[in-house]
This record gives C-alpha cells, sequence and structure tokens, in this order.
C-alpha cells in the first residue's frame, strides 16, 4: 500500500509540475521554471500545439502525458481492483486500445487528433498500465504464500 | 457632403475600434516546428535555414505572429558521423520571425539531436573479435520533419493589427 502511494503520488506530482512550470516562468520571468521544462523533457516530446497552454505558455508535459500521468497517479491512490489478475490485464488493455489507436492514425495518416481527445484518451490510457501492471503485485504476493 | 463626411467618420471609428496596437512582451512564447527533416550529412555550419510558426500567437485575444509564418534559423553546430561510432550531432538556433504587421521579431531557441554514440561498443568489437568492425559509421543525428519547440521572443515589439 505504501508503495502504491509513493509511486501515486510521484506520478501527480509530475502532472502538477507540468502544470506549474508556465505558470512559474509567467509570474517569476524567464528562465525561472525552465529547470522543471528540462527535467521533463527526456519522458515527453514536450510539442508546444499538442499541449495544453495556461498564461500564454505550454504545460511542461503535453497533453496526452499530463492526462496519463494523472491517470496512473489517480489508479494509484484512488482504485481498488475488483478483478482476478487476468481480467485486469483484460480490462488494461482495452484502456489502452483508444490512446494507441488515436496516436498511430495521427503518425499514419493526415488525421490530427484535438488536445482534449489526447487528454481523454491519455487518461484512460494511464488508468490502463495501473491495470496492466498492478497484477505484477498480486503475483508476488502469491509468490510469497 | 456633411453625408459624406459622417460616413467617413464612422469609418474612420469603426477602424481605430477593432484594429490598434499590441505589444509582444519580451519571452513570448512563439511555438516552431521544422518543415523538412534535418541531418548532420546535409547540412554546413553557419547554413540558413527556413522554419515555421506552428500556431498562431495571440496577445489579448489578438493574432500578433500568424501560423505558417517562415523563422530563419541557422546551423549552429554540426558534427558528422565518424567511424569507431562516433555519432552525429545537429543544434540548430532559430533566429528570428515576422509578425503580422511585418515587423521583425527577434526570437531566442534551438532545436538540437545527438545520435546515440556506438564507440564504447565499435571498440570493443573492433578489439576482441574484428578489427574491421573500428569502419563502423556512427548515426547521424537527425531532427525529424514537424518537430516542435518553444522559442521565445527577445525584447518587446508593438504591432499593428487589423
Amino acid at each position: 500500500m505504501l508503495i502504491r502511494i509513493i509511486f501515486g503520488s510521484l506520478f501527480i506530482l509530475l502532472a502538477f509540475a507540468s502544470f506549474i512550470a508556465p505558470i512559474i516562468q509567467t509570474y517569476f520571468g524567464y528562465p525561472t521554471g525552465e529547470g522543471i521544462y528540462s527535467f521533463l523533457s527526456p519522458i515527453c516530446h514536450q510539442y508546444p500545439t499538442r499541449s495544453f497552454w495556461i498564461v500564454n505558455r505550454p504545460f511542461a508535459l503535453c497533453s496526452r502525458c499530463f492526462s496519463g500521468y494523472l491517470g496512473l497517479g489517480f489508479g494509484l491512490l484512488f482504485i481498488h481492483q475488483y478483478f482476478k489478475c487476468f481480467k485486469n490485464i483484460i480490462f488494461g488493455i482495452l484502456l489502452l486500445i483508444p490512446g494507441i489507436a488515436d496516436g498511430l492514425l495521427q503518425l499514419w495518416t493526415e488525421y490530427e487528433s484535438t488536445n482534449i481527445l489526447r487528454f481523454i484518451t491519455g487518461a484512460l490510457g494511464g488508468l490502463g498500465v495501473f491495470y496492466i501492471i498492478c497484477p505484477i503485485n498480486f503475483l508476488k504476493k502469491y509468490e510469497r504464500k | 457632403m456633411s453625408k459624406v463626411l459622417k460616413c467617413g467618420l464612422i469609418i474612420l471609428m469603426i477602424s481605430t475600434i477593432y484594429s490598434g496596437t499590441v505589444t509582444i512582451p519580451n519571452t513570448t512564447v512563439v511555438p516552431i516546428k521544422t518543415v523538412d527533416q534535418l541531418s548532420t550529412s546535409q547540412l554546413t555550419l553557419g547554413e540558413e535555414l527556413i522554419l515555421n510558426v506552428a500556431q498562431d500567437v495571440t496577445i489579448n485575444g489578438k493574432i500578433v505572429i500568424k501560423s505558417g509564418t517562415p523563422v530563419y534559423a541557422l546551423v549552429q553546430e554540426v558534427k558528422e558521423s565518424q567511424m569507431a561510432g562516433i555519432a552525429g550531432k545537429i543544434v540548430i538556433s532559430i533566429q528570428s520571425t515576422v509578425a503580422v504587421d511585418g515587423t521583425n521579431i527577434s526570437l531566442t531557441g534551438s532545436f538540437s539531436n545527438q545520435a546515440k554514440s556506438e564507440v564504447g561498443s565499435t571498440v570493443a568489437i573492433g578489439l576482441i573479435l574484428c578489427p574491421l568492425a573500428l569502419l563502423n559509421k556512427g548515426d547521424d543525428g537527425i531532427i525529424p520533419v514537424g518537430a516542435q519547440k518553444r522559442a521565445m521572443t527577445l525584447g518587446t515589439y508593438d504591432i499593428e493589427v487589423d
């Protein structure tokens, strides 16, 4: 449980940092906040047109990553799993499909997604990852027994 | 005659309401995107490049820099990939763009890419298995088409908008 709280808080913190970076930069002036952008750059492309904007600056994570980390953090902190291990994985994969489809369609066709759609599919994907990774804990518990 | 004068006055009032000067503050974010793939094998140091503004820049709801406006950039650093797995590196420095009224806007920002170095593995294989492995060339530094970056304005500019 403690591990879930630690990791859940960490993922929520990542999303919060990406939200606070543009606000810090606006109110304290450039280059304040640039450290957060640099810190988050290895985990996200940070394309400005694919990010939410606040106070005329983009978030430090794109809308899909932002909601993905929120979804994963929310899942770890608040969701109790009722399904059994295999069903969890299937449910997780189903939740990941919209995000993957949205991304691949953009890559392969002229279709351009919207930030709202990226946010929704990202959040579902984050929850999906949560449902996929959590059975690992269950398996470890069974192994110990 | 008075009617013409009145009409002229009304047109003048309407045009002053809907047009005016907007100030672009220092360090305003301008999203920039590449229009071609940029590779260390194609570029030379100091070469001028044209990039694009990726989305409209608006101040107080008025567009001051339109999406698709050309952005001028320079190749600031280019290292070609070499034998022994040495990777290529590319740094593109963003220079300036043009506002809706034609004002030149200086920008700061850069695109960069360094391919993953293969020196360690190439030298190890070259020494242990076959010296010919040292002829292995590293990967080029590549910035893909459509890649985006945040550039920022340098200085404040008063822009005439419609």
